[in-house]
């Protein structure tokens, strides 16, 4: 997990998740909403918003800074989102898997503290970082 | 095929290709890399891990002159016990 988290990236969660709906919008709504939350965060950092298109799974393509995912998800969306991060030199650990896992998971969890609970109970995160007591 | 660096949960695959040469074949050779780094990752992991467990790819092109390019593609993988939120 990473220790900090740009309080401006999360408030722009909080605001695109709780504000907008963005779990209970149309898919087509969803993915606008996602291209919103990019381009406020490409702001704070000043890189350039990377595009975002439907795609039959999540994929990052470094030379074009395009993003596909398959369905709305926050925290898919984040984790492709620090890839783009990386190719603007954002990245903490060597890693970028396990920069680009650490990263969307503690922002999901500083962001959403609740949220992030209810879904490592359920097993809605795919990387399960080492959380919480037994 | 080349292979390229691993880590944990992913495999990086190197995956030669001509340059496109306009946008109709840009499309046609995303759709191609796309399906050799999958098939990759199958010969490798199949049947512990299946296609289904691919959690995402980074792919980076690497221009090598003379027309050809090599992409670099890292799949990433887990089991996936259903979406992730």
């Amino acid at each position: 997990m990473f220790q900090h988290i740009d309080a401006d990236i999360l408030e722009i969660i909080r605001y695109t998740v709780k504000d907008r709906g963005l779990w209970r919008v149309s898919k087509e709504e969803g993915f606008d909403l996602i291209r919103e939350m990019y381009e406020k965060i490409s702001s704070v950092y000043g890189f350039p918003t990377p595009a975002l298109v439907e795609d039959s799974r999540e994929v990052y393509w470094v030379t074009p800074e395009r993003i596909g995912l398959p369905k709305v998800s926050l925290v898919s969306s984040l984790h492709e989102y620090r890839h783009h991060m990386q190719k603007h030199q954002k990245q903490h650990y060597s890693d970028i898997e396990v920069d680009a896992r650490g990263w969307s998971i503690s922002a999901f969890h500083y962001a959403l503290p609740e949220d992030f609970d209810s879904a490592w109970r359920r097993g809605l995160i795919w990387f399960l970082p080492q959380y919480g007591s037994e | 095929m080349p292979r390229g660096e691993e880590g944990p949960g992913w495999s990086e695959y190197v995956l030669p290709a001509l340059r496109p040469m306009n946008a109709i074949q840009a499309e046609r050779e995303e759709g191609f890399i796309i399906e050799r780094a999958v098939g990759n990752f199958l010969l490798e992991h199949a049947p512990f891990y299946r296609q289904g467990d691919i959690t995402d790819i980074v792919i980076e092109e690497v221009p090598m002159g003379e027309g050809f390019v090599n992409y670099h593609a890292v799949v990433a993988f887990t089991k996936k016990e259903g979406d992730q939120i």
